[in-house]
């Protein structure tokens, strides 16, 4: 049924760390960074060789590969200056808080990938996915959620409690 | 044999990660051309990565992590610097490989290594791109200085530790080959295209590595190179000029100037063509401007309009290069213009018209056409054309005793052409042709003012003796004067020809009303009489200088036409011109065998004249003076007229025209014609009249003069004299250049009649 | 297994950029790691501060000016203190989104003495400002602009009753300062919240009192202690009196858009922020030819450029306050004999207010050409960062040649008073002799696009008048016809207004 069209979108294959091939679109693949300039410093279109991605599993690495498949058209932003996102709100797209709802583990797994195959977009809606996950919570609601230790001792924790007082609301 | 990758390293191990990233940037440096796996291209790019990541928020102690400051360090820093040193020792071979090597091998070394290197640098741009993202990029946000992204950082070492120390010999070679495509040699353009590029890539902003410069390229390229162009042609063109003519010189510096700026499509850089110029210039031209300035007036005297075309573009070239030559052609072209008149002026007082006008038109077409092929006509150019024609068109040898000779011939050859007599002026192009060249020489004289004069005087006679051969001719004329000086010019003449355009319905309405007022037998013996209606102040044209009875049968015919005017306009005074009109009489008294009676053209004076002889055959001069009134300067040279003309026979036989000589009709008068013209001015009264007009242009000035004066007083309320003369000269210059000693004295005039008077200190003021 | 604390430092940089100010105290309190990951993480700071406000720092433009004016400049780039002021900025940005009226009214000082230094730090773009979307945002609130804006004594005469003046003088001076910078945009909206007056009667009122004219203040916008510092409470008074006169003649001639100056909160009140009208747009140039009532004002108009002469680009190049170019001028007077009236016709004790005012007074559009003719230091008495500026100028009605009072030429001073502000001097020249003079205060600093607002007066200072309020503000960097070419085109038109 693809057979038609196939020729005309270049396949590449990628090889996650625990070994699994992925088979995907060119174009898709290079929205990350490093694959994408590692396409154009070898000369891969002739022997179709599988690239290894040792830092990513399976799993993860097809996760991303969805993210890149869902924005593949969106206008890539070469330059890394982040003036421009520094302006953008911490607004997520709807399709995007729909993909991050996944389990804390996983997300974390996606933001290194992210941070790993340079992909920068989605290293952003990563982090500011975090970073709503902490946004107006108390001290020992961001300990919940993300499941850390309070490691102050009551004399500490009273002293910097004072220290933050700026930060409490009235 | 490919090195062989070490093993992948802990992440933590600096050293090992390190061992291993020499290994592969080794690779990437040395063995590029052999290929690279993507596992050793994923596994470099990973190793760094682990590195640079490998620093926790959670201190885990000891490790990289114990210097870590204020939670915020990133690590990277010995990876840079172990890249730096790394790049060091492999320029440091490179360099000494260098230098085995010289001129075409060299640059052949140079280019090879360069472009090895660059792009060896692009792959480790791409493996380094996570210590570019986040290391690099912060200590550069922090402002640190000599830290560069990891390409720049490539063409940074290359430039000290390569660049240095190879620039001039490479330079060197580049210099060589150039003159050998000079000499005439085919040579491996693109190597030094390379070399201009590699140069180009080193121009690096200090305070900002991503934009590039030209700095290193416009020193280390660009000068050397102009030095080297600059001595070659020195040298060439000493060497060409001393064995070749100037002409030859000039096409070989054309040729070479051309080679150049092709050169700069074939290998050089773009900017370089503006000082490439200058330095070719300067060689080429400027430097020998003294021998070609020397060859141009030459060139004029032989009319080399090709030669000087180029020489022209030449000169055109450096600064102010033209300036002798635009001095030079002005001073030729004054010269040809003397001697053209000077040849033409063999008849003196009596030159025609015609031959002197085309005498300073042919001088002028010549170098206009010269300007405009050679010297593209250049406004420069065109304005030392202007002087110069303006200088021989107004001081020649025939304007010696003024320079209102000019425009009075300049005029006289109008009237000719004009005039209905000039049969040959049929064509309508050839008219407008011919005024066109009026036109031209016309725009150079200086006193448009006597040119103005002697025009509407001829004018008035042409448009009186209805001997204009075209109205629309006239009318051209008119305008064309009009748009060179404006309205106030041509006022008069264009009233003298609407007067002659109104008559002519006036006589047409005149035949009408006698035709309704007369019985038609009255009408058919009445003269048959056409007006001209001229409007006083208008008119160049004074009242008759004589007394005069005219014939009780014009007296008839004009007191009739006064009844029909004053019907029609009353209040208007009717003057006579009689010494204007003319008339057709009829000699039905000869005996010649021939039918038709004779028509003889005469002035309304000779009709007064010969009219008396219907009563008798005989009279005595007294008696002619008696009727007719007339002054001895007007009847005589009428009756010596009629003497010579065999109308009338006068005795004594040779009789002067005075008393005591009496005069018979010839009724044995013959002639080839049927009309007979006597009506011929004679010589003496048109010199007389060129007299005339020139004094009424002496008063007319002072008048000119003299309400200039006053014009600018009654503004400025009061003035310094000096200042007022230098003022009414300007006013005045586009009718004729006033002397100063006129100004003077028409202020003297008018201090006298008290519209000016004097104040202190050189000052006049205005008496309203 | 990944978790938050496990993260490289760059990648939970780039979360903690992302939340809000306050998140960050309380990450801090959450552990150790994150206490001492933030505490002192200057970087982190600084993004989070950018991410909400302009950047302090801004342009480079801005000290390389000064410095190249002056050897006295801002001093070398300290770096702000990102995570006092931010703590700042969030103490402030509270009272702000309270409901605690009572909490508000005691924070005017501390949250308008913010207010003022985000606009001193703003962005020159005000469209583009973080800061002035901030305020602008806050003060849309009713009970946030009643209290910061409208506690100026003035409000005590024609405020509703959630608007009153402060009762520290101080609190006073800062709420009229905000609000001379904020604008006339609430009063021109007519959102006049549960007041059943206008303030434009009571401000007149004070505006034209001459008894405000006197020694110690030089007959300018200043308090009366001979200090020389800003009464911003004049200068609110003045700017809603023009505001509204403005407002009234712009809807009148259809608005040419000269209204503009003044109704966007906080357009171009911020230093920086005049930019030049775009130069070349076909309806500029078509303006230009076919310029109307140029009547006897093109010789005008010769004579003008030629007396001030061409531009110098060195002195220009020196000239921290961008003297030179094109400005526009507006200038209102109450008939003289109801000014006389007015002031002299009944009796009031001294520090009782006189009755509002609601005739309308005349306006003028005046079109000035400012020239630099002279850069020295300042003077004793002078604000000491940087020069006074002298120049010389003319000055010509928009409205039909009638009015020969417009049309003079200028000469005056720009210089900063002791207290930091911008002080602008002119004097209208006729024939050779002074007539008017005129003392203002820019508003919104240095090279603001939003003016100059003060009074106008006899140089002589005729204690019978007449006197009144003026402003001007920059429209090009062009002392040429083509600077002004719209305008121009559109007031040929303009009525003279008299009420």
């Amino acid at each position: 049924m693809a057979s038609a069209s196939a020729p005309a979108v270049p396949q590449i294959t990628l090889t996650s760390s625990d070994g699994i091939d992925i088979s995907v679109d060119r174009s898709v693949a290079q929205r990350s960074v490093l694959i994408k300039n590692l396409l154009e410093d070898l000369p891969t279109e002739s022997t179709n060789e599988p690239i290894p991605i040792p830092n990513v599993n399976e799993a993860v690495l097809k996760k991303v590969m969805e993210w890149c498949e869902h924005h593949k058209n969106d206008p890539t932003t070469t330059n890394d200056d982040d003036s421009d996102s520094r302006k953008k709100s911490t607004d997520i797209e709807e399709w995007d808080q729909r993909y991050m709802s996944v389990d804390q583990e996983m997300l974390f797994e996606i933001i290194l990938a992210a941070n790993y195959l340079d992909i920068k977009a989605l290293l952003d809606v990563g982090c500011k996915t975090v970073a709503n996950m902490i946004k107006g919570k108390s001290p020992e609601e961001i300990r919940k959620t993300f499941n850390i230790q309070n490691d102050f001792t009551p004399e500490e924790e009273d002293q910097i409690r004072r220290e933050n007082e700026w930060a409490e609301d009235r | 044999m490919p090195t062989q990758m070490p093993p992948m390293p802990n992440k933590d191990d600096a050293k090992l990660t390190w061992a291993y990233l020499e290994a592969g940037v080794d690779k990437i440096m040395n063995e590029l051309q052999d290929g690279m796996d993507m596992k050793t291209y994923m596994g470099l790019y990973t190793a760094i990565h682990n590195f640079c990541t490998a620093q926790k928020a959670v201190s885990t102690g000891g490790g990289f992590n114990s210097h870590n400051r204020g939670g915020a360090h990133l690590l990277g820093e010995d990876l840079y610097k172990h890249l730096i040193a790394y790049l060091g020792n492999h320029l440091q071979t490179v360099h000494q490989a260098s230098k085995l090597h010289s001129d075409e091998a060299l640059l052949r070394f140079y280019i090879k290594e360069w472009k090895r290197y660059t792009t060896a640098a692009t792959y480790n741009n791409h493996l380094f791109r996570y210590l570019n993202r986040h290391w690099v990029k912060r200590e550069m946000d922090e402002g640190k200085k000599n830290i560069y992204d990891i390409y720049t950082l490539h063409l940074v070492r290359w430039k000290e530790d390569m660049f240095t120390s190879t620039h001039l010999s490479v330079m060197d070679a580049v210099l060589k080959m150039v003159e050998k495509q000079r000499n005439g040699e085919t040579i491996e353009q693109a190597q030094i295209k390379a070399v201009v590029e590699s140069f180009v890539s080193l121009g690096l902003d200090e305070s900002d590595s991503t934009k590039p410069t030209l700095d290193v390229y416009k020193e280390f390229f660009e000068a050397p190179f102009l030095k080297a162009t600059g001595e070659y042609y020195s040298r060439e063109s000493k060497q060409f000029l001393a064995e070749n003519s100037v002409v030859e010189y000039m096409k070989k510096a054309e040729t070479r100037l051309e080679e150049e700026k092709e050169r700069v499509d074939l290998f050089l850089l773009a900017e370089i063509l503006a000082p490439l110029n200058r330095t070719c210039e300067q060689s080429l031209i400027q430097d020998h401007s003294l021998i070609l300035r020397e060859e141009f007036q030459n060139l004029l005297d032989r009319d080399r309009q090709e030669d000087l075309g180029r020489m022209y573009k030449l000169l055109s070239r450096i600064p102010d290069g033209l300036d002798p030559l635009r001095a030079r052609f002005e001073v030729h072209v004054r010269k040809c213009g003397l001697a053209a008149v000077e040849k033409v002026a063999a008849d003196g007082e009596n030159i025609e018209p015609k031959v002197y006008v085309e005498a300073l038109l042919g001088v002028h077409t010549q170098y206009q056409d010269l300007v405009n092929a050679a010297f593209g006509g250049e406004s420069e150019f065109v304005r030392s054309l202007d002087n110069a024609c303006r200088d021989f068109v107004n001081r020649n040898k025939i304007c010696k005793t003024g320079s209102s000779r000019s425009p009075e011939l300049l005029a006289k050859y109008t009237d000719t052409l004009l005039k209905k007599s000039n049969a040959k002026m049929s064509e309508e192009d050839d008219m407008e042709k011919c005024q066109t060249e009026i036109m031209t020489v016309f725009k150079y004289i200086e006193d448009k003012d006597v040119f103005q004069k002697f025009y509407s005087r001829m004018l008035a006679k042409r448009l009186v003796h209805t001997s204009s051969a075209s109205d629309d001719a006239e009318t051209s004329m008119i305008s064309k004067l009009k748009e060179a000086c404006g309205f106030e010019y041509t006022n008069k003449l264009q009233r003298m020809f609407q007067d002659i355009q109104t008559s002519k319905d006036l006589n047409s309405a005149y035949k009408d009303w006698c035709a309704d007022t007369y019985a038609a037998e009255e009408n058919k013996n009445a003269v048959d009489a056409t007006y001209s209606i001229l409007g006083t102040g208008f008119w160049p044209l004074t009242p008759p200088s004589t007394p005069f009875i005219p014939p009780q049968a014009i007296v008839k015919t004009y007191e009739r036409f006064a009844v029909f005017y004053n019907h029609k306009h009353s209040g208007r005074k009717l003057s006579w011109l009689w010494q204007l009109c003319k008339g057709e009489i009829r000699a039905n008294y000869t005996k010649s065998a021939q039918r038709i009676p004779y028509t003889f053209q005469v002035s309304t004076y000779q009709m007064a004249l010969l009219l008396p002889f219907n009563d008798a055959d005989t009279l005595t001069y007294e008696q002619l003076e008696e009727t007719t009134k007339l002054q001895k300067d007007t009847l005589d040279p009428c009756m010596n007229l009629f003497v010579k003309a065999k109308v009338l026979t006068c005795s004594p036989e040779g009789g002067k025209p005075e008393a005591g000589t009496s005069y018979t009709l010839n009724t044995n008068f013959k002639n080839k014609k049927v009309k007979v013209n006597l009506a011929i001015t004679i010589k003496s009264e048109q010199k007389q009249e060129v007299e005339e007009t020139h004094k009424t242009i002496e008063e007319d000035r002072k008048l000119l003069i003299q309400s200039a004066i006053v014009r600018i007083m009654k503004s400025r309320k009061k003035m310094k004299h000096t200042l007022l003369v230098t003022e009414t000269i300007q006013q005045i210059k586009s009718r004729f250049s006033p002397k100063v000693s006129d100004i003077k004295k028409c202020i003297d005039i008018l201090l006298e009649k008290e519209y000016l008077e004097r104040l202190e200190g050189d000052e006049l003021g205005y008496l309203a | 297994m990944p978790s938050l604390l496990s993260l490289c430092h760059e990648i939970l940089h780039d979360i903690l950029t992302n939340v809000e100010p306050a998140d960050l105290g309380k990450l801090a309190q959450s552990c150790q790691t994150f206490n001492s990951y933030i505490k002192g993480n200057k970087l982190l700071w600084k993004d989070v501060y950018l991410k909400h406000y302009d950047n302090p720092q801004g342009e480079l433009r801005r000290d390389s000016m000064i410095e190249s004016s002056t050897s006295r400049s801002r001093g070398n780039k300290v770096e702000p203190d990102w995570e006092g002021e931010l703590k700042t900025l969030v103490s402030v940005q509270k009272v702000l989104c309270c409901h605690d009226e009572e909490v508000k009214r005691n924070s005017i000082e501390p949250v308008v003495t913010t207010a003022l230094s985000l606009l001193e730090t703003s962005n020159p773009n005000t469209d583009d400002s973080l800061n002035v979307k901030f305020l602008s945002q806050q003060l849309l609130n009713p009970q946030n602009s009643d209290i910061f804006l409208f506690s100026s004594s003035l409000y005590d005469q024609c405020g509703s009753p959630s608007q009153y003046a402060a009762p520290i003088p101080e609190s006073r001076q800062l709420s009229a300062k905000l609000h001379s910078h904020y604008g006339t945009a609430l009063e021109a909206k007519g959102r006049t919240r549960n007041s059943p007056q206008q303030a434009h009667p009571f401000a007149r009122s004070r505006v034209y009192d001459l008894r405000t004219y006197n020694d110690f203040n030089q007959w300018g916008p200043f308090t009366d202690d001979g200090t020389m510092t800003t009464d911003w409470e004049k200068v609110e008074s003045i700017l809603i009196v023009l505001g509204h006169n403005l407002d009234m003649l712009s809807r009148r001639c259809t608005g040419r858009g000269f209204g503009k100056v003044w109704s966007d909160p906080f357009g171009g009140a911020v230093p920086y922020s005049y930019t030049p009208i775009p130069r070349g747009c076909p309806a500029l140039e078509k303006a230009n030819g076919t310029t109307s009532g140029g009547d006897s004002s093109s010789a005008e108009d010769s004579w003008g450029v030629q007396f001030i002469g061409q531009p110098n680009p060195a002195l220009e190049a020196q000239d921290p306050y961008g003297v030179t170019g094109t400005w526009r001028r507006v200038v209102c007077f109450l008939d003289y004999n109801d000014l006389y009236h007015f002031n002299f016709a009944s009796h009031v004790l001294p520090h009782e207010s006189r009755p509002p005012i609601s005739t309308q007074e005349a306006i003028r559009l005046i079109t000035m050409k400012l020239r630099v003719t002279k850069i020295v230091p300042p003077s004793e008495d002078d604000g000491q960062a940087l020069p006074v500026v002298h120049f010389t100028g003319t000055s010509r009605s928009m409205h039909s040649s009638w009015d020969p009072n417009a049309n003079s030429r200028l000469r005056g001073s720009v210089r900063l008073t002791p207290s930091g502000d911008i002080r602008w001097t002119t004097l209208s020249v006729f024939h050779g002799e002074a007539r008017w003079r005129s003392e203002s205060i820019q508003v919104g600093g240095l090279r603001s696009g939003r003016g100059v607002v003060g009074t106008w007066f006899d140089k002589d200072f005729d204690p019978n008048g007449p006197a009144g309020p003026t402003a001007f503000w920059k429209l090009s960097d062009s002392l040429g016809r083509e600077a002004d070419g719209v305008d121009e085109n559109g007031l040929a038109e303009l009525p003279a207004l008299f009420a």
